[in-house]
C-alpha cells in the first residue's frame, strides 16, 4: 500500500513537472530568451569563423581548433544560463498565484511538497533542455565551421557542472517567486542579485589589489555568482590547451579557488533557497488570485 | 449513506491580527444541496478555502466524509468549482481534464463523456485562452465531475451565463444528487437560484454561523408563517372578517390576494375560517420568500 502511494506520488510529481514544462514554454519571456540564446550561440561561431584568417587567431588555432566547442558550451554559463534559469523559476510559483491556477492543483489529491517538487523539477528540466540545445549547437557549429572536435570526453562533466551551477540562481528565482508571489518582483530581485553580486565581486577584487586583505576575496567568493560561474571553468581547466580559451569566457573576476569551494557555495545556496521556498509554501496560506 | 458529508467545527481565523472567522460551526448532510449564504465580507470564501485546506485555520477542525481535510487522499472525493474559474489558459480543455484525471486516478477514457455532458466535445482541443466565459465555466464543471466526486464544493458558481445553461446545469446537479447521492455545498448571492436548487442553508454573519437548517425553517424563523390566499370574490366584508379572526397576527391585502400571518398550527383552521367568512378560495399557499427571510435574518443578525 505504501509502495502504491509512493508510485502514485511519483506519478503526480511527473504530471506537475510536465505541466510546468509546458507552462514555461508558453511564456513569451522564456521563449524570447531561448531564441536570443540560440542566436547568440550562432553569432559567436560566425564571428569566430570570420576571424579565422586573422594572423594572430591562425597562430593559436592549431592548439584550440578541436576544443572550440568549449566556447559555446561555457560562454552561456557566465551569465546567460543563469538569466534563463531565474526567468523560468521566478514565474514558476508566482504566476500560479497571479493567475489563480494554484487552486486547481491544490484541490486535488496532491501534497504541497509533491506540487513544489514537480514545479521545481519541471522548470529545471526546461533549463537542462535549453542548455542541451546550446551545447549541441556549439559542437555542430565548431565541427562544421572549423574542424572535427576532440576532448569531448570532458563534455558530460562540464555539462553536469553547468547544470549544477545553474541551480543556485534557479533556486533563487524559485524562492523569490514563492516569497514575494509576484513574478515581476521576483524576476527583478533575483536578476539584480545576479548582476550586483557580479559587480560587487569585481569591486572587491579591485579593493583587494590595493589592500591585499584576503577578507575581500573571501567575501567575493561567498557571493552567489562566484561558485556558480567558476565551477564549470575549474572543471574545464583540466582540458589540454583550454587555458588559451578560458580567460575570454569569464565575465567576473578570476579568483583563485578549488572545485570543492565552488561546489560548496553552489550547493549551499541551492539548498538554502530551495528549503526556504519549500517551508514558505508548506506553511503559508494560498490566497485567492492575486492580480 | 447517513451522516455528514462535511463538518466544520469551531473554526477561527485571523489575518494580520484581524479576526475574520470566529467560531464558524456547521454540518452538511450527505446527499443534499446546501447553500452557503452571507453578506459580502462575512467570510464565505475564507471558510471554503479552509474547507479545501488552501488556508489553515487558527483553531477548529474540518472533517470531510469522516476524514480530516488535511488527508490529501480525501480530495479524490471532492470536486471544486471556483468563482470565475482560473484555469491554465495555455492548455486545451482536453489536456486540463487529462491532468485532473491523472491527479485523481480517474479513467482518462471518460474525458470525452464529461466534455459531452457540458457541451464542449467539439471544443476539447481548443486552448482555454480561446474559450468564452461561459465555456470556461462549463469546463470547470466538467473538471469538477472527474472521478465521480462524493462532495462538490462551489464558490459562487454563476452557472453558465445564459438562462438556458442555468436551467441545464441546475437540473444536472439535482440529477447527480438524486441518482448518485452526491452532496453539493455552494456559496451564492443569487437567492432565486438558491431557492430553486437547495434544500438546506447555512448563513454566516460577521464571521460566525448565524443559521443552519432548511429553507422552510429559515422562513418560519424570520418571517413567521404567512399564508397567501387568492380569492375569486374579494370584498371588504370578507377582508374585515378574516382580519378579525382571533389568531391572525398580521393582515394585508392587495386586489384579490390576502397575506395572513398566523402560527404554524393554525394553517388549516385559517382555510376553514376564510371559507366561513364567505371567501371563494382559488389558491391557498404558504408564502415562500427566501429573499425576504434572508434580508430579515441579516437585519436581525446585525441588530437593526
Amino acid at each position: 500500500m505504501r509502495q502504491l502511494r509512493g508510485g502514485e506520488g511519483i506519478n503526480k510529481v511527473i504530471v506537475v513537472s510536465l505541466y510546468e514544462l509546458r507552462r514555461a514554454l508558453a511564456r513569451k519571456k522564456v521563449l524570447v530568451l531561448i531564441y536570443l540564446s540560440l542566436i547568440f550561440e550562432v553569432a559567436v561561431y560566425i564571428a569566430l569563423f570570420y576571424v579565422k584568417d586573422n594572423t594572430s587567431f591562425r597562430e593559436i588555432l592549431p592548439a584550440i581548433g578541436n576544443i572550440l566547442w568549449l566556447v559555446g558550451t561555457l560562454l552561456p554559463q557566465s551569465l546567460l544560463i543563469h538569466f534563463i534559469a531565474l526567468s523560468i523559476s521566478s514565474g514558476s510559483l508566482s504566476e500560479e498565484y497571479e493567475q489563480g491556477t494554484v487552486d486547481f492543483f491544490l484541490t486535488k489529491p496532491i501534497g504541497r511538497a509533491e506540487f513544489v517538487l514537480g514545479k521545481y523539477l519541471g522548470g529545471l528540466t526546461l533549463v537542462v533542455l535549453i542548455y542541451l540545445l546550446m551545447v549541441t549547437l556549439s559542437i555542430l557549429l565548431s565541427w562544421i565551421l572549423f574542424q572535427p572536435q576532440g576532448n569531448l570526453i570532458y563534455l558530460p562533466q562540464i555539462f553536469a557542472s553547468v547544470v549544477i551551477s545553474a541551480l543556485a540562481f534557479y533556486s533563487l528565482g524559485f524562492m523569490t517567486g514563492e516569497v514575494f508571489r509576484r513574478s515581476s518582483i521576483a524576476y527583478i530581485i533575483s536578476s539584480t542579485i545576479l548582476i550586483s553580486s557580479l559587480l560587487i565581486g569585481i569591486v572587491l577584487n579591485f579593493v583587494y589589489g590595493f589592500t591585499k586583505n584576503s577578507i575581500y576575496i573571501m567575501i567575493a567568493k561567498a557571493l552567489p555568482n562566484w561558485g556558480a560561474t567558476q565551477l564549470p571553468i575549474f572543471i574545464a581547466s583540466s582540458i589540454p590547451n583550454s587555458s588559451v580559451i578560458l580567460p575570454f569566457l569569464e565575465v567576473g573576476p578570476s579568483l583563485n579557488g578549488t572545485i570543492y569551494e565552488a561546489l560548496g557555495y553552489v550547493v549551499s545556496y541551492s539548498i538554502s533557497f530551495t528549503l526556504i521556498s519549500l517551508l514558505s509554501f508548506l506553511s503559508r496560506d494560498i490566497p485567492k488570485r492575486i492580480s | 449513506m447517513g451522516g455528514y458529508a462535511l463538518e466544520v467545527m469551531h473554526i477561527r481565523k485571523s489575518f494580520s491580527g484581524k479576526l475574520i472567522l470566529d467560531d464558524v460551526d456547521f454540518k452538511v448532510n450527505r446527499g443534499k444541496i446546501t447553500s452557503f449564504l452571507g453578506p459580502n465580507g462575512a467570510g464565505k470564501t475564507t471558510t471554503i478555502r479552509i474547507i479545501l485546506n488552501l488556508i489553515k485555520q487558527d483553531s477548529g477542525e474540518v472533517v470531510i466524509l469522516g476524514r480530516s481535510n488535511r488527508d490529501k487522499e480525501i480530495f479524490k472525493e471532492i470536486g471544486y468549482i471556483q468563482e470565475l474559474p482560473n484555469l491554465p489558459s495555455f492548455l486545451t480543455g482536453r489536456q486540463l481534464l487529462k491532468i485532473s484525471s491523472r491527479m485523481k486516478g480517474a479513467k482518462e477514457e471518460e474525458i470525452d463523456e464529461y466534455l459531452k455532458i457540458v457541451g464542449l466535445l467539439d471544443h476539447g482541443d481548443k486552448k482555454i485562452s480561446k474559450y468564452s466565459k461561459g465555456m470556461i465555466q462549463r469546463l470547470a464543471i466538467a473538471e469538477s465531475l472527474i472521478g465521480n466526486p462524493t462532495l462538490l464544493v462551489m464558490d459562487e458558481p454563476n452557472i453558465g451565463t445564459d438562462p438556458l445553461a442555468n436551467i441545464f446545469f441546475r437540473e444536472m446537479f439535482k440529477d447527480i444528487v438524486r441518482r448518485r447521492g452526491v452532496t453539493i455545498f455552494f456559496s451564492s448571492h443569487d437567492l432565486s437560484e438558491v431557492e430553486k436548487i437547495s434544500e438546506e442553508v447555512v448563513i454566516i454573519l460577521k464571521g460566525k454561523t448565524f443559521f443552519t437548517g432548511n429553507i422552510e425553517d429559515l422562513i418560519s424563523k424570520f418571517l413567521g408563517v404567512r399564508i397567501e390566499v387568492e380569492l375569486a370574490n374579494p370584498s371588504n366584508e370578507i377582508f374585515e372578517c378574516v382580519k378579525n379572526i382571533g389568531y391572525v397576527r398580521e393582515f394585508s391585502s392587495q386586489g384579490s390576494l390576502l397575506l395572513v400571518g398566523i402560527s404554524e398550527d393554525k394553517r388549516w383552521e385559517l382555510l376553514r375560517d376564510v371559507i366561513n367568512c364567505g371567501g371563494k378560495v382559488i389558491s391557498f399557499k404558504r408564502e415562500n420568500d427566501l429573499e425576504k427571510a434572508y434580508v430579515e435574518a441579516i437585519k436581525r443578525g446585525r441588530g437593526y
